[in-house]
C-alpha cells in the first residue's frame, strides 16, 4: 500500500511537468527578423518583418502570398510601438531570431543611443543582428521588398551584407554587440552602412517585382555611415569608404582597378590584406604608422602590351597598387579630419598603446587628437599571379 | 529521507564542495562588478585574488587543523562557553542566512531578466528552496556525493564554454594592460577576494564530517581555492577578450553574454540555456552549503539531537525572507557593492583568524581538545 502511494505521488509530479510559467510555444511567436525604425510626426514608427512560416516551407510551392508580413506601430518608446501592434497581429512579437535592424537616416541623425536601448534591454534578443541605415529611403520602405533568390528579404541583406564586406570593401557589417562597443569606448566613433531601395518603390512590395529577369527594384548597400556620438554626420564615398575599411582592417578582399591605356584597365584582386596602426609619440607628439600588407593577383588584363612575363611588370602593378590603397585611405583620414570624427578608431590605438599621453591629452579636451598627428605609411603589396594563362590574348594586327 | 552512509566526507568531495561554492554567485555577477571597477584589467585582478586567496587558504587549512572535530561555530562555543558562544554563533547564523537570501535573489534576478521573464520569483525561488530542502534531509554525505557526479559534466561544459570561444577573441580588447590604475585593479581584486574565496569559509562548518585524513583535506582546500580562483578567471579574461570592457560594464550577466557568443558554423549555436547549467549548480551549491551550515549552527546552539528537523521551518524562513529581502535591482546592487564585501570580511576574515590567533595560546588549544566530541 505504501509503495503503492509512493508510485502515485512520484507519477503525480508528472503533472507538474506539463509546462511552465514564461513558456513561448512555436505557435504562439511571431518570429521577427527585420526591424525598422522611423520617426514620423514626433512618434517612433516601428515596422516589424515577420515571417510566414507556411510561405517558406518547402512544402508549399505556390507563392501566392508573401514570405512575410509587416507590421507597423506608433508609441513614443519602442515598446508601445510593438505592443499596440497586437490590435492588428494574432501574436506577439518574438526577437529571437532577429537579423537586421534597419534605422532611418533622421534617426540616425537625431541620435542612435535611445532607440537600441529597448533591444538592448529585451532579454529575448540576440546581440549578433547587423545593423544598418536606410538611405533615401524609409526603414520600413527597406522591409517591404521582394528579393529573388532568398525569399527572406532580411535574410538576404544581411548575407549580403556580409559577403560584401568580405569581398568588396565598401560596406561594413555592424552588429549590435559592435555598435555597444563602439558607442561607448572613448577614440573610437560609431560607423553603419547605408542601405537604399534602387527602382520602382511602387514595385517593390509586390510579388511582381519578381516576374522579370531584372526585379523592378531592388536593394542596394552604399557608403559607410559616419556618426560623432550618436549623431549621423555625413557619408563615406565609394572611394572613402574602401579606404575606411583597409585601415579598420576588416578588408580581406577586394579588387583593384590600374589604368594601363587610355581606355583599358588591369584587373587585381586582393586576395589578403592585413592592416596595423601604430602609434607612437614623436616628441611628445602622436604619429601613426599604417601598415599594410596585400597580396593580390592580375585577374583580368585589357592591354595586350603588358608583358606579364617580365619581373618589372609586377613591380609596376605593385606599385601602382600601393599608390591607389595608400589614396583611398588618405581619402578616408581627410574626411576623418574634415569632419573631426575618429571613426578610424586612431585614438583607440593611442590609449591602448600609450595610455598615459591618451589621458592627458583628453583631459586637456584634445580627444580627437588625431587631427594634427602626422600619419605615415608604409604599404607593401605583393602581386604573385596571373591566373591561368600569362600574357593577354593579342589579336592581329 | 534518511541519510545515507556514516555522515562522513572524503577529502575529493571537500575539494568539490570548495571549487562550486568558491565559483557560487561569483561567476555570475562579477564579470560585471569588477568590469566596472577595474575594467579591462579585470583578469589582473583576479590574479591579486587568487594570490591574496592563496594566503587565505593556508589561514583556513590551518585553522581547519587545530579545530578537530569541531565546527567553526562549535570552538567558539567551547572557548568562550555556552551563553558568548551562542550569541557569536547567532551572529554567524544570521550572517548564513543572509548570505542564502542573496544568492536566492540573485538567482532569480537572473532567470527573471535573462530567461523567464513573467514567472514570478517566488516560484524560482522556491523550485530552489524545494532542492535545498531535500539536501537538508538526506544529509551531507547524500550532497557531497552527489556533488562528485556533477563535478566532471561541469567541468566538462566549462571547457566546452571556454573552447568554444577561442574564435570569437579579440586580443587587442586586452590594451592597455594595467591602463586602469593600481587603485582600481585592487579594488576589483578585493570584490572577487571576497565573493569568491571569503566566502568559501563555509568549509569550516564541514569539519566534523571529514574524513580523519587531515592533511588530504588540507590540500583540498589549497587545490579546491586554485582550481575555483582559476576558472573565474578563465571566464573574466574570456569576458574581456570576447565581450569587451564596454559590454562587461553595461550588461547585467556578461557569463550569460559569453554564452550567447558561441557561433561556430551556424550550427552550434544558441546554447546559452544549456551552459547556464554552469551557475545553477555553482549557485544551488553555495546556497546549499549555507543552508546546511545555517542548521549545523543552530542545532549546536540548540544542542538538538538531529539537526535534519530544522531543514523544513529555515526553508521557510528563507522562501519568506526571499521575498522581502531585495525590493529591486538597484537596492540589491547596492547592497552587493558595497555591503556584502564588507560582511564578508569581518565575519570570513576577521573570525577565523582571530580564531586562530587564540589557538596559538597553548591553554586555549588545551580546552578546545578537552571538549573534542567523542569519535564515532
Amino acid at each position: 500500500m505504501r509503495k503503492r502511494m509512493r508510485i502515485c505521488l512520484v507519477l503525480s509530479c508528472l503533472l507538474l511537468l506539463s509546462g511552465c510559467w514564461s513558456r513561448r510555444e512555436l505557435n504562439d511567436l511571431l518570429v521577427v527578423l527585420g526591424m525598422g525604425i522611423d520617426w514620423v510626426d514626433g512618434q517612433y514608427l516601428v515596422s516589424f518583418q515577420v515571417v510566414n512560416p507556411s510561405e517558406i516551407s518547402s512544402k508549399t510551392k505556390g507563392a501566392s502570398r508573401a514570405p512575410g508580413t509587416l507590421y507597423q506601430g506608433r508609441g513614443n518608446t519602442i515598446f508601445e510601438a510593438a505592443r499596440s501592434l497586437t490590435t492588428q497581429a494574432p501574436r506577439l512579437m518574438y526577437l529571437g531570431h532577429l537579423q537586421l535592424f534597419v534605422l532611418s537616416e533622421e534617426i540616425a541623425r537625431r541620435g542612435v543611443a535611445s532607440v537600441i536601448d529597448s533591444p538592448l534591454r529585451d532579454n529575448e534578443a540576440r546581440m549578433d543582428y547587423n545593423v544598418v541605415i536606410a538611405r533615401g529611403a524609409t526603414a520600413a520602405e527597406i522591409l517591404d521588398l521582394y528579393t529573388p533568390l532568398e525569399r527572406l528579404p532580411t535574410y538576404s541583406m544581411q548575407q549580403s551584407l556580409r559577403t560584401s564586406e568580405r569581398s568588396w570593401a565598401p560596406t561594413v557589417a555592424v552588429t549590435m554587440s559592435d555598435m555597444i562597443n563602439k558607442l561607448s569606448d572613448d577614440g573610437q566613433q560609431l560607423v553603419l552602412t547605408g542601405i537604399e531601395i534602387e527602382g520602382s518603390r511602387k514595385q517593390a512590395g509586390r510579388p511582381s517585382n519578381l516576374t522579370g529577369f531584372r526585379p523592378a527594384a531592388s536593394y542596394n548597400y552604399r557608403g559607410i555611415g559616419a556618426f560623432k556620438g550618436d549623431k549621423l554626420i555625413g557619408w563615406l564615398n565609394e572611394k572613402e569608404s574602401k579606404g575606411f575599411t583597409d585601415l579598420t582592417d576588416n578588408l580581406d578582399s577586394t579588387s583593384i582597378e590600374l589604368p594601363c591605356s587610355p581606355t583599358g584597365y588591369t584587373g587585381i584582386e586582393v586576395t589578403s590584406s592585413v592592416t596595423r596602426l601604430m602609434p607612437r609619440l614623436r616628441d611628445g607628439k602622436p604619429e601613426f604608422l599604417v601598415k599594410i600588407w596585400a597580396q593580390g593577383d592580375v585577374v583580368e588584363n585589357a592591354c595586350s602590351m603588358v608583358d606579364f612575363n617580365r619581373d618589372a611588370t609586377f613591380v609596376d602593378l605593385e606599385k601602382r597598387s600601393e599608390n591607389i590603397v595608400r589614396s583611398n585611405a588618405e581619402a578616408a583620414i581627410r574626411w576623418a579630419k574634415r569632419h573631426e570624427t575618429d571613426v578610424l578608431g586612431f585614438g583607440s590605438a593611442l590609449a591602448k598603446k600609450h595610455p598615459a599621453y591618451w589621458e592627458r591629452a583628453r583631459d586637456d579636451g584634445n580627444s580627437s587628437g588625431f587631427s594634427q598627428a602626422a600619419i605615415v605609411f608604409d604599404i607593401d603589396v605583393v602581386i604573385r599571379k596571373t591566373g591561368t594563362i600569362g600574357n593577354s590574348v593579342k589579336p592581329k594586327e | 529521507m534518511k541519510p545515507i552512509g556514516n555522515g562522513r566526507i572524503s577529502a575529493r568531495q571537500f575539494k568539490i564542495m570548495i571549487v562550486f561554492s568558491l565559483i557560487g554567485d561569483s561567476i555570475l555577477i562579477l564579470p560585471n562588478l569588477m568590469g566596472n571597477i577595474s575594467h579591462q584589467d579585470a583578469w589582473l585582478s583576479q590574479l591579486a585574488a587568487i594570490a591574496c586567496g592563496m594566503a587565505l587558504a593556508w589561514a583556513y587549512a590551518a585553522l581547519l587543523g587545530r579545530l578537530g572535530r569541531l565546527s567553526f561555530v562549535g570552538a567558539w562555543t567551547a572557548l568562550l562557553g555556552r551563553i558568548a558562544g551562542s550569541a557569536l554563533g547567532l551572529v554567524y547564523a544570521y550572517g548564513f542566512y543572509a548570505m542564502v537570501l542573496a544568492l536566492l535573489a540573485e538567482i532569480s534576478l537572473f532567470m527573471r531578466a535573462q530567461m523567464m521573464r513573467e514567472t514570478p520569483a517566488e516560484a524560482i525561488m522556491l523550485a530552489f528552496l524545494i532542492v535545498i530542502a531535500a539536501g537538508l534531509r538526506y544529509g551531507i554525505e547524500t550532497f557531497a556525493r552527489t556533488s562528485e557526479l556533477l563535478y566532471p559534466i561541469f567541468i566538462a561544459m566549462f571547457l566546452f564554454l571556454s573552447l568554444c570561444l577561442l574564435p570569437q577573441i579579440k586580443a587587442d580588447q586586452l590594451l592597455p594592460i594595467a591602463g586602469a590604475g593600481m587603485p582600481q585593479i585592487a579594488e576589483g581584486s578585493f570584490l572577487s577576494f571576497a565573493y569568491g574565496f571569503l566566502e568559501s569559509a563555509v568549509l569550516l562548518m564541514l569539519t566534523p564530517y571529514l574524513e580523519d585524513d587531515r592533511k588530504a583535506a588540507r590540500s583540498a582546500i589549497f587545490k579546491g581555492f586554485l582550481t575555483g580562483g582559476l576558472m573565474l578567471f578563465l571566464i573574466l579574461l574570456l569576458c574581456v577578450l570576447v565581450l569587451g570592457p564596454s559590454m562587461m560594464e553595461l550588461k547585467h550577466y556578461p557569463t550569460f553574454q559569453l554564452a550567447q557568443r558561441i557561433e561556430i558554423g551556424r550550427f552550434l549555436e544558441r546554447l546559452e540555456a544549456l551552459l547556464t547549467f554552469l551557475w545553477i549548480v555553482t549557485v544551488f551549491y553555495k546556497a546549499l552549503l549555507y543552508s546546511f551550515s545555517l542548521q549545523k549552527t543552530i542545532s549546536e546552539i540548540a544542542r538538538l539531537q538531529d539537526d535534519r528537523i530544522l531543514a523544513m521551518p529555515l526553508c521557510l524562513l528563507m522562501l519568506a525572507g526571499g521575498m522581502i529581502s531585495v525590493p529591486n535591482i538597484a537596492a540589491y546592487n547596492e547592497l552587493i557593492k558595497a555591503q556584502f564585501p564588507y560582511y564578508d570580511l569581518i565575519l570570513y576574515l576577521g573570525g577565523p583568524l582571530l580564531l586562530l590567533l587564540l589557538l596559538a595560546i597553548p591553554a586555549a588549544r588545551r580546552r578546545l581538545e578537552a571538549r573534542q566530541p567523542r569519535a564515532g
